[in-house]
């Protein structure tokens, strides 16, 4: 095992050792966040490799560990962001929760989250996509009320869905040996197996119509949101679609892009019509993770992931900005702490973290996710026009519920408390966009300038009927709740799965029941039958025929064997006299 | 010679035959043996007048007497333990030999 192995297994010992050995309450963050930072330390260090060890060899068949720590970019990013999380849980988390089972998996979860990321085998990755799907649901029923349970449920089933497809579509792959990530021939799978592995994407990574699990997730800590639901376990969908990259045909591309396309589109339209900020930015992400597939889908890959780094970044920093006003939002005392009307602003580092963050989300200039925004709307209309459609409609749509946000967020007076720790892992995120503009800037300069005008023209106008449409305030209606899915797929489904059921039953009655009976009088005429055959011909003829020669024969050969001696002695004349007679004769 | 001894030798035998088959009576049925007996005897003394230089017959006749009051007396031993031990001197009652 190389050194870059212990980035992986650093996280997963600390998790075991939590779970294992009791300490005292405040430790259990500290060795998280301590085991998150040397790892994060390591991957500094370690030079880019792969890992190899065999798991399972049966004969011809070898299932390999593969892991490939190459893309240490990535690797940074969701070490990075697990690390932050883990800090602002500290100060984040009421004294009476379950420290202990929390902080072991959020480290639990940095394991499989890095697994997944960098294991070069599907069976692997599949293996790693359950552990970060079971990590999801463990934390999203952290707080085990009903809600969350019921939420933490919820995320389980529709993933299990995708999760479902997406091993039939790995099994299907490997029928023509194609799950070795690292060396995939162009074009080589069909169609049906990468379909199947895009439904398993589109339960993982919220994609229409599989989205609403992601919103009630929001039932988890807001941390746990931060890390999981919006920066890295999403993205799980997108970062193995990246690796089917070369595999895509055309019929799978076209699919994978409308989906992408209408994600994008619904998650923007319903993060409008929301005042849960949780919810938002729920909404906000299936959207951004819409805007990933649909660039996937659209061969602009390259941006695609960019997207996905620079998401993972400014998503987590607005999560967690939203987790300051929900906990000052507690702490002073509010009934309903997630609604935007009732926020109010603590701190002025947070206001411009938001407006940093925020801005990154819409692509404005001096912030990362410019950067990448601009480069999907590049690739896309330049591969594919008529795509290029959802995303110019998107832009605007993002800005405009942005700036509705914004308009709670950022316009309320702003109180002067103290500089709080919380604060700290969402000033650090903003500072580290900035810096990706910085660095990105500096070494290839725009050139698409009229995209970019035009793009950032729509950008100001969305915010500004942002803004506007902020004081409009309105009921929510049934469908502004996930497209009214949510009826769906918690009342539907349930009726569906019943009706099967029933009908499962009554072709039970009906048909097999039946069956089994006709099977059995078959039986027991056959059994009749073979009973008569073995009473009639074996017992009486058989057995009873033979029996009987026996007997005849023994009475016959008694007759003379009466046991009395004068019979004998007759008998034994008789034999003289026969022989003499013979004697006589001859 | 006159065939009448032989005819004699042959009734006797016949009637020995007839009583050793036919009666009830263990001791009956020694005397039966002994009339076979005789009759034997007879056709050794009848025969033995062919040859008038000879005396086999005759002694042969006098040793089968001997041996015929010997075979009476063990015959009759034989029958007294066997009553003793069945309680019965009735050959049809004595069938051990058959399994039943």
């Amino acid at each position: 095992m190389e050194v870059s192995g212990l980035i992986l297994l650093l996280p997963l010992a600390a998790s075991i050792l939590m779970v294992t050995f009791p300490v005292a309450r405040f430790q259990f963050g500290g060795l998280a966040l301590s085991v998150t930072l040397a790892a994060f330390l390591l991957t500094w260090v370690v030079d880019p490799g792969s890992l190899q060890a065999n798991w399972l060899q049966s004969g011809n068949f070898n299932l390999p560990l593969l892991f490939s720590i190459h893309d240490l970019r990535l690797i940074r990013l969701i070490i990075g962001i697990s690390g932050l999380v883990q800090f602002y849980s500290l100060f984040y988390l009421s004294s009476s929760a379950n420290h202990r089972s929390y902080f072991s998996l959020l480290c639990f979860f940095t394991f499989a989250m890095l697994g997944l990321a960098t294991s070069t085998h599907l069976l692997v990755t599949f293996v790693f996509w359950e552990l970060v799907g079971y990590t999801s649901y463990r934390l999203i029923g952290f707080d085990t009320t009903t809600s969350s349970t019921s939420a933490a449920l919820k995320a389980l089933l529709i993933n299990k869905v995708g999760d479902v497809c997406f091993l039939i579509g790995i099994l299907m792959l490997a029928s023509t040996g194609l799950l070795s990530t690292s060396n995939l021939a162009p074009g080589s799978a069909g169609t049906l197996p990468l379909l199947l592995i895009f439904v398993g994407v589109v339960a993982k990574s919220a994609q229409a119509p599989l989205f609403p699990w992601l919103t009630a997730a929001m039932a988890g800590p807001t941390p746990v949101s931060a890390l999981l639901h919006s920066a890295t376990m999403v993205a799980a969908g997108v970062l193995v679609l990246l690796r089917l990259v070369p595999l895509l045909n055309d019929t799978v591309s076209t699919v994978i892009s409308f989906t992408g396309g209408v994600t994008l589109l619904v998650g923007g339209l319903l993060a409008i019509f929301s005042y849960d900020i949780k919810r938002i930015l729920a909404y906000s992400t299936i959207s951004q993770l819409g805007l990933m597939v649909l660039a996937i889908g659209a061969g602009a890959h390259a941006s695609g992931y960019l997207h996905l780094q620079t998401h993972a970044i400014f998503k987590a920093g607005l999560f967690l900005c939203a987790g300051v006003f929900i906990h000052h939002g507690v702490i002073s005392g509010h009934a309903n702490p997630n609604d935007i009307r009732n926020f109010s602003n603590p701190n002025g580092w947070l206001k411009w973290s938001w407006v940093i963050l925020s801005g990154s989300l819409v692509g404005l200039p001096l912030t990362a996710g410019f950067i990448s925004k601009e480069a999907i709307l590049h690739d896309v209309m330049t591969f594919s026009a008529s795509l290029s459609l959802f995303v110019w409609v998107s832009i605007p749509l993002t800005a405009l519920y942005v700036g509705r946000v914004s308009y709670f967020l950022v316009t309320k007076k702003t109180e002067s408390y103290p500089l709080h720790p919380l604060l700290l892992p969402a000033l650090l995120l903003s500072l580290v966009s900035v810096m990706w503009f910085v660095a990105a800037i500096t070494t290839e300069a725009p050139t698409a300038w009229v995209s970019i005008v035009i793009s950032q023209t729509l950008v100001i106008a969305g915010l500004f009927a942002g803004f506007r449409l902020a004081r409009i305030s309105f009921a929510e209606k049934s469908w502004h709740t996930n497209l009214g899915l949510d009826g769906l797929y918690d009342k539907k489904m349930p009726q569906l799965a019943t009706a099967w059921g029933r009908a499962g039953i009554a072709v039970d009655r009906q048909i097999i029941d039946r069956l089994v009976h006709a099977w059995a009088y078959i039986t027991v005429l056959f059994a009749h039958l073979t009973s008569w055959f073995d009473r009639a011909i074996v017992d009486l003829t058989l057995v009873g025929g033979s029996a009987w020669v026996v007997r005849f024969t023994g009475q016959l050969v008694r007759v003379p064997m009466s046991g009395k001696v004068q019979g004998y002695l007759l008998w034994a004349l008789f034999s003289l006299f026969l022989f003499l007679v013979l004697w006589l004769l001859l | 010679m006159s065939p009448v001894l032989l005819y004699l030798s042959f009734l006797l035998f016949a009637l020995g035959v007839l009583v050793v088959l036919t009666k009830r009576n263990a001791i009956v049925v020694l005397l039966g043996i002994e009339l076979i007996l005789s009759a034997a005897i007879l056709n050794a003394v009848h025969f033995n007048q062919q040859f008038p230089d000879r005396m086999d017959g005759q002694l042969f006749a006098l040793f089968i007497i001997v041996i015929a009051v010997c075979e009476a007396v063990v015959g009759m031993s034989i029958i007294i333990r066997v009553y003793r031990y069945y309680h019965t001197a009735v050959p049809d009652q004595i069938n051990e030999l058959n399994e039943r």
